[in-house]
């Protein structure tokens, strides 16, 4: 019995420990897309900071990510949820796969379906989205950088 | 067969698009609800799994200000002469992300035409008295005693509410006369301040800003109705034939001693309005004093919607009853409703002594 609570100490102990010393940097910026006309009557798509959002308005997330450490990481898995009062436009690279039910199975969007009331299906669309995942199937040197890009729509 | 089948496929996935593209709320995200983005990644190192966490800057969703107010319907509103509290309904519909309140402002249209209806000439009428409106603040479908000319209260993102406007006429107002009303409204916080437009203030991502996004930019909808007034206009007419004479009949009677002459009473309605509780009556003691006597033996007619010449139509009359009156002195008769275009007739007859 005593035995047993060691390893279940150690099983959750052991994630936490590395935790702490983690050689991964992960950061996230958002950007507004707005479409301006200028006097000239030209549209010009421009990048600001979120300060002034409504309903309606696109956002731009980036994900950097650097492996910080003196190793080399493997099997690198970003997964990003869906802010709550954020669509997903559907534009996150080939790379993503998304989730519609909460984080629970990934795949790509056009393959996923949305459970009905009635018990039937129907294909999920982008504002089914809730999770985005990414998936770095190289390893990840020590030093190395990059980043993940998608859009929302501010419900 | 396949390019078939590709396009049948493809506008289901449109379809698909479609129906769940649109967002569940028009007015989208709260006002205030923050916005952050939380990252999760997982890797291994040396064999161990492990994990980290990133998260974007919060900021916060705007007070997009958004609304429209609109008349039900896009007829005009018929009034009769003398007729109060004749009511125009408006309907205001918050599409904004936020509860606000609304301030209103009525005003009646000097000159020019009523945009909503179209069957409205130029404004040419003014109601009598002073417009008053009321806001159905407790949707109830009535207007209840502190609903009178107030703001609009806690108007809820995604909802409407109802403004009436009412109006007096005064018995001679004319018809055909077109009275309109201007409504105006803005949009005031929850509290009833008043609201800036923010846009070319500061940026602040964690001050919930102001954004006038209704038409024009200016945090002003207006919309307009207008009465129209129906009134009956009557005009009556007397006409009389021979029916018969007693040396020749009924062939070409002339008005000799003995002869019985008909008379039928036109009311004719040229006005826009329904005529009711007509009375025709025709005092016969005057009868008397030009040399004629009531026919008893001729039941009075009434109702006829028709008459040639001097000659009323008696199809689809019916005989005057009671509370009619016909007697030696005197004939009188309560008609049918005389329409807009129509003419209701009452028939009797006399001999000359």
């Amino acid at each position: 019995m005593l035995f047993r609570l060691a390893i279940l100490l150690s099983v959750i102990v052991t994630p936490v420990a590395a935790h702490a010393g983690t050689p991964v940097s992960l950061s996230s910026d958002v950007f507004v897309e707005r479409n301006e006309i200028s006097a000239d009557g030209k549209s010009r798509i421009t990048l600001t900071e979120p300060k002034r959002i409504i309903p309606g308005d696109t956002l731009i997330f980036v994900v950097r990510y650097e492996n910080a450490s003196s190793q080399t990481a493997r099997n690198f898995i970003v997964t990003n949820p869906m802010p709550a009062a954020v669509a997903f436009v559907d534009d996150a690279g080939e790379r993503a796969e998304v989730s519609v039910n909460g984080g629970r199975s990934f795949g790509a969007l056009a393959d996923l379906q949305v459970p009905l009331s009635n018990g039937g299906f129907r294909p999920a669309s982008a504002d089914d989205v809730t999770h985005i995942r990414w998936k770095v199937e190289s390893d990840l040197p020590a030093g190395k950088a990059g980043k993940f890009v998608y859009r929302g729509r501010v419900k | 067969m396949t390019s078939k089948l590709k396009t049948l496929v493809a506008s289901t996935s449109v379809m698909a698009l479609l129906m769940s593209g649109a967002p569940a709320m028009a007015a989208g995200t709260q006002a205030g609800a923050s916005i952050e983005n939380t990252v999760a990644v997982t890797f291994d190192v040396g064999g161990v799994t492990q994990t980290a966490t990133g998260a974007s800057d919060e900021f916060v969703v705007d007070r997009k200000i958004i609304f429209d107010i609109n008349a039900s319907g896009t007829v005009s509103t018929v009034v009769a002469p003398g007729a109060t509290d004749q009511v125009l309904t408006f309907t205001l519909e918050n599409t904004s992300n936020d509860t606000l309140d609304f301030s209103i402002a009525i005003a009646e249209l000097a000159s020019g035409s009523p945009t909503t209806n179209a069957d409205a000439g130029n404004d040419d009428y003014n109601t009598s008295g002073t417009i008053y409106y009321c806001v159905d603040n407790n949707s109830n479908n009535t207007c209840d005693a502190g609903e009178e000319n107030v703001n609009v209260n806690d108007l809820a993102p995604d909802s409407s509410r109802t403004i009436w406007v009412y109006g007096d006429f005064p018995l001679d107002a004319p018809n055909g006369s077109v009275a309109a009303v201007n409504i105006t409204t803005s949009a005031l916080s929850s509290s009833g301040a008043a609201l800036t437009d923010d846009s070319g203030d500061a940026d602040d991502a964690t001050l919930v800003q102001n954004v006038f996004a209704d038409s024009g930019n200016d945090n002003v909808e207006v919309a307009d109705d207008n009465w129209l007034v129906a009134a009956a206009v009557l005009s009556v007419a007397k006409l009389s034939r021979v029916v018969s004479d007693p040396v020749s009949g009924t062939t070409n009677p002339k008005a000799i001693p003995g002869a019985t002459i008909e008379y039928c009473i036109t009311v004719s309605n040229s006005g826009n309005g329904t005529a009711t509780n007509v009375v025709v009556a025709d005092d016969l003691t005057q009868v008397g004093q030009t040399a004629t006597t009531f026919d008893g033996s001729f039941t009075p007619l009434k109702n006829g919607t028709a008459f040639t010449g001097s000659t009323c139509d008696t199809a689809g009359a019916v005989v005057l009853s009671n509370p009619d009156i016909f007697t030696a002195s005197e004939v009188e008769a309560t008609l049918a409703n005389v329409g807009p275009g129509e003419v209701r007739t009452m028939i009797f007859r006399v001999t000359i002594d």
